[in-house]
């Protein structure tokens, strides 16, 4: 890149601020290509106005009569993200992310898988977001990447596990090696945690099905796209996972 | 209780003849009396006949725990979205191509704008419209292309753009004051000639 100037955010004067902290990051690249990189750009008349780097932004981010990408539909924002709007998939992601995690969490059954979890669903999500035809929702779409991001942990630990420990590891706990972790040590409700115990030794598929059905109160075709089986699948794991929760759970009463 | 079985893969899943649901014995759909029951619509035959009774029963017994777990509210620490934002970043600035850079034409010489960057102008300006929302922004570098400016050739971009707007604003008007708008902030704010735009009114949207 020699001696190029590279502009990667840019505010200007008061008619335009754009570019949050998020971008600052692209300081980096200056190291990475020997250019220029240009923080901040205020322009009127002038071209340009190269600033050695890196700088903070020349004119701090301000609150401005427009209207916070917060305020915008879930479309615009995957469509702008899609086209390589970061801050626009931050929205999007902090929007989404309290329902992604309870998700994984109760996938998973513990804190620190779920995170993982909803981390790595959602670098996956910004990497294919420009694919995203927008033919489902973008929750739906969402749901089914931490949903099949959970499902290939748990079958890779069970993987694990079989090998390493077969011997010591009731077949119940496996899906669930950190039952009992720090998060719910202290449950007050017992029968909360009855459940909980009890949803660990459901198939995953069919906690699958439990879980977006009954905890997040989807429909069966939505969770049909979302667990790629047929409604008719999904209404039947669906069933069983209620029958074997409500076995476990008559006889803990 | 089932326990379904673990494929080769290794991962638990039930087997596609456990979807089947068996009936109860008084021919019921057991997922359709468990449903009924939970949404308080069992009908005269459910609420007397012992089968059905039974299977309501285990669906109410599980409501109110369900309930109370559905209504829990755990979120992530702050760390995952930092984490998440952090690596989305270090990838933009690791995959960015000759191509996602726009050309500046600068007296004092070549400098280079990315093409997110320049869009989030553009799509901003169309922000500060009243009722109008811009979506998608595409700048198409013209004339001497992405390479530069070699002295002749016409130096400029195109600019498609798709926006919404609110239901009951002038589209005619506020779509020719866009192309004024994203013109001026082209040429001022971007310093590139705008030599086109292409705008489609793709949704409208109402106060709530």
């Amino acid at each position: 890149m020699g001696h190029t100037a590279l502009v990667t955010g840019v505010t200007v004067g008061h008619t335009v601020g754009v570019v949050g902290g998020r971008l600052s990051g692209l300081a980096g690249l200056a190291g990475l290509s020997g250019g220029t990189v240009v923080q901040a750009m205020r322009t009127r008349g002038a071209r340009e106005d190269v600033c050695p780097s890196p700088v903070p932004p020349a004119v701090p981010p301000e609150p401005g009569p427009v209207p916070a990408e917060r305020e915008l539909d879930d479309t615009t924002l995957v469509v702008r993200a899609g086209e390589g709007d970061v801050r626009a998939f931050s929205v999007l992601a902090q929007r989404h992310q309290p329902a992604l995690y309870r998700l994984a969490l109760r996938l998973v059954g513990n804190a620190a898988d779920a995170e993982d979890a909803l981390q790595e669903s959602l670098l996956d999500a910004w990497r294919r977001l420009d694919r995203f035809r927008g033919d489902s929702a973008f929750t739906t779409w969402a749901y089914r990447i931490v949903t099949n991001r959970c499902l290939d942990l748990l079958r890779r630990r069970r993987a694990t596990v079989s090998v390493e420990q077969v011997a010591e590891v009731a077949p119940e706990r496996l899906a669930a090696p950190e039952a009992g972790a720090p998060e719910h040590a202290a449950e007050v409700d017992a029968g909360l945690a009855a459940l909980r115990a009890a949803l660990r030794t459901l198939p995953d598929d069919q906690r699958a099905c439990f879980v977006l059905r009954e905890l997040e109160g989807l429909g069966y075709a939505e969770i049909a796209e979302i667990t790629g089986a047929s409604e008719t699948a999904v209404r039947g794991r669906l069933h069983r996972a209620r029958r074997g929760l409500a076995e476990v759970m008559r006889s803990w009463r | 209780m089932e326990v379904g079985r673990t494929v080769p893969g290794g991962r638990a899943e039930t087997g596609p003849e456990d979807v089947r649901i068996e009936p109860l014995a008084c021919g019921r759909d057991a997922a359709d009396v468990w449903d009924h029951a939970a949404e308080g619509t069992l009908d005269a035959h459910e609420r007397e006949c012992p089968h059905c009774r039974a299977a309501a029963a285990d669906a109410l017994g599980l409501e109110d725990v369900v309930h109370r777990m559905a209504a829990e509210r755990p979120v992530p620490p702050p760390s995952v979205l930092d984490g998440v934002m952090r690596a989305v970043v270090d990838t933009v600035t690791a995959e960015l191509r000759p191509q996602d850079l726009l050309a500046l034409d600068s007296p004092a010489g070549p400098a280079r704008l990315s093409r997110a960057a320049a869009a989030r102008v553009l799509r901003h300006v169309v922000d500060g419209m009243d009722g109008m929302r811009a979506r998608s922004c595409r700048i198409e570098p013209v004339g001497s292309g992405p390479g530069g400016t070699n002295g002749a050739d016409p130096f400029g971009v195109t600019v498609a753009i798709t926006v919404t707007a609110r239901f009951g604003v002038d589209l005619a008007s506020v779509t020719a004051r866009v192309r004024q708008m994203v013109v001026a902030a082209g040429e001022q704010a971007l310093g590139v000639p705008v030599r086109s735009v292409d705008i489609a009114v793709v949704d409208l949207w109402d106060v709530p």
